[in-house]
């Protein structure tokens, strides 16, 4: 029929482009993770050597520690924020005024590269706003190197993390607390359940859909994340180089993507980068199927 | 008295919660504004750095412009930003309206590819695709930073969702009765409904090539043709002790996505919500 001619018409170009520039590396990339290829002529299969390699090299579960630790400390502060905020806008307890929400969501869109520079400054030893800020108010005598130390510097990553989703994730959860029928809320108030209980007997489970896609999101980018690290530790080196710092301090920053980049364009080993993208690749699938599974536990299907 | 010892209560809780509110705002806009007043101020006086803006917006100014390709990293991002945003919102709402509105066979294999990529990490590829793109000679231009922009997954979702939602069939059938062409109904009947959804993904698509890194550190060599991501990170190198003007430097490189998304902002968080809720 002519319509169907029509349909293969306005979704060709994207599939085109999306076989071209997305599927083939990708199937290219899962190739050579098998290979072991110097990105020129030579190029011959090994099997799971990659893989072997990778998971017996110690950075691999280093890495991965680091990327899940940000996400530990972060991920729950961000959502009790987010959820919190979003239930009192919408019990009107405050207005929400287009500033707060206009404010809220604007770490969300600002360029990575430019938090990342811009924190390793307000965090810097003797320039930094929080030192002088925090020496000012009396509350500390000596300056703290805050670069030296991976506690503090995978605590500002989490800071960075915090600050960058909370108001992206309160925004869609104020989306899901207008699905639900405001009757809900009347009935349980004339029968005297205070703002607690309300929460807990209503909002909570009615925003299930919601809360399973913001938690898969926010986990899927999180295990991404490479710009933010990766831009706080550039400089406190003499280098401008990201290879040279690249993780911080006893590599505490150093994430599941700085390794797939360290290996496949610093270290030039394309394969074993091609092997930590697909077991990373691996740990996603797996948290996001995690999640699902939280998030629904107790529900029968 | 019941009554009104409840309303104390609330309106201790709004009381609160406003507080809570300022708070927040206050954590979330003082990096911004310690990062447009920090880039007044003289690098060797950063330490009395006290809140107030300085006078050393010009000087700072003139040691950004030192850098003579810094007008090529703007240039260089405005062109991947319009091309991605005009190309990818055409491609993606296209796709959209084809899997929405049309049957054909193998729709739905396809619809299930478009969710498989959206979950996929852009990451996986990676090295292929930047091999890929020097043997296709596309290195040092800006094409492998425009490129995942029109192969974006969540924008045919996106479009595919909101289509079926608000486009009625019945208008596209009665302009073929009208005896219009199917790329004429697309242009002139579909665009016009759809036009919230189009400036959100454009937004959004705006937003992610502006601020796109990793693909043009891996294919850009060139420094004519960095973008500004990567003009900050060598700007940061070359100036690695002048504080003042890098704060300078990244302040303009944000100010652009900045300006668009405090323009735009109610029109792309209520498109965001829509889409949300629905998906």
């Amino acid at each position: 029929m002519n319509s169907s001619k029509y349909g293969y018409l306005f979704v060709s170009p994207f599939f085109i482009f999306l076989f071209c520039f997305s599927l083939v590396p990708i199937l290219f990339t899962l190739f050579v993770s098998f290979m072991n290829w110097d990105q020129f002529e030579n190029m011959h299969f090994i099997g799971l050597k990659n893989y072997i390699d990778v998971l017996q090299g110690g950075l691999f579960f280093k890495s991965l520690y680091n990327t899940l630790l940000i996400m530990a400390i972060s991920l729950p502060v961000s959502l009790v924020l987010s959820l919190g905020l979003a239930f009192l806008i919408n019990e009107k307890m405050t207005k929400m005024s287009s500033f707060f929400r206009t404010a809220f969501f604007l770490p969300y869109i600002t360029t990575p590269v430019a938090v990342g520079v811009l924190f390793s400054l307000l965090f810097n030893y003797q320039l930094g706003f929080i030192n002088i800020l925090l020496q000012k108010s009396g509350l500390l005598g000596e300056p703290i190197y805050w670069m030296a130390k991976p506690v503090y510097v995978v605590s500002i990553v989490a800071l960075i993390v915090v600050w960058k989703s909370f108001g992206y994730n309160m925004i869609l959860y104020l989306a899901g607390l207008q699905t639900i029928p405001h009757e809900l809320y009347e009935a349980a108030e004339i029968d005297g359940a205070n703002l607690w209980r309300r929460f807990l007997a209503i909002t909570l489970p009615m925003l299930r859909p919601i809360s399973l896609f913001v938690i898969v999101t926010t986990v899927i980018w999180g295990l991404q994340i490479f710009d933010e690290p990766a831009l706080l530790m550039v400089g406190t080196d003499s280098s401008s180089s990201i290879s040279n710092t690249l993780g911080g301090p006893e590599k505490s920053v150093y994430t599941l993507v700085s390794y797939v980049y360290e290996e496949g364009f610093v270290l030039f080993r394309p394969g074993r980068s091609a092997a930590v993208a697909y077991l990373m690749t691996l740990v996603i699938v797996v948290a996001s199927w995690m999640s699902i599974r939280f998030v629904n536990r107790g529900q029968k299907a | 008295m019941h009554a009104s010892r409840r309303s104390d209560a609330n309106f201790a809780i709004k009381g609160l919660t406003y507080i809570v509110f300022v708070l927040l705002a206050i954590f979330t806009l003082i990096p911004f504004y310690s990062m447009f007043i920090m880039g007044t101020y003289d690098s060797y006086r950063l330490f009395e750095f006290d809140g107030l803006p300085s006078n050393y917006l010009s000087a700072n100014w003139k040691t950004v412009m030192k850098v003579p390709e810094m007008g090529d990293f703007f240039t260089n991002s405005l062109i991947v930003s319009a091309v991605a945003v005009s190309l990818g919102v055409l491609i993606c709402t296209a796709c959209g309206y084809g899997l929405a509105k049309f049957s054909f066979k193998g729709r739905d294999s396809l619809n299930r590819l478009v969710l498989f990529t959206m979950m996929v990490p852009y990451q996986l590829g990676l090295v292929a695709y930047v091999w890929e793109m020097r043997v296709l000679h596309l290195n040092d231009t800006l094409v492998p930073t425009i490129l995942p922009s029109l192969c974006l997954g969540f924008g045919v979702f996106w479009m595919t969702q909101y289509i079926r939602d608000t486009v009625p069939t019945e208008i596209m059938e009665s302009a073929r009765i009208d005896a219009a062409g199917e790329v004429r109904i697309f242009f002139n009947i579909i665009f016009p409904i759809i036009s919230p959804a189009i400036v959100t993904l454009g937004l959004l698509i705006f937003i992610w090539s502006w601020n796109s890194f990793l693909v043009p550190l891996l294919t850009i060599n060139d420094v004519h043709k960095y973008t500004l991501p990567l003009g900050v990170t060598l700007f940061n190198g070359l100036y690695s002790t002048d504080n003042g003007a890098k704060i300078l430097a990244i302040s303009l490189s944000t100010l652009p996505v900045i300006l668009v998304y405090v323009l735009f902002s109610n029109k792309l968080i209520s498109g965001l919500t829509a889409g949300a809720v629905k998906g």
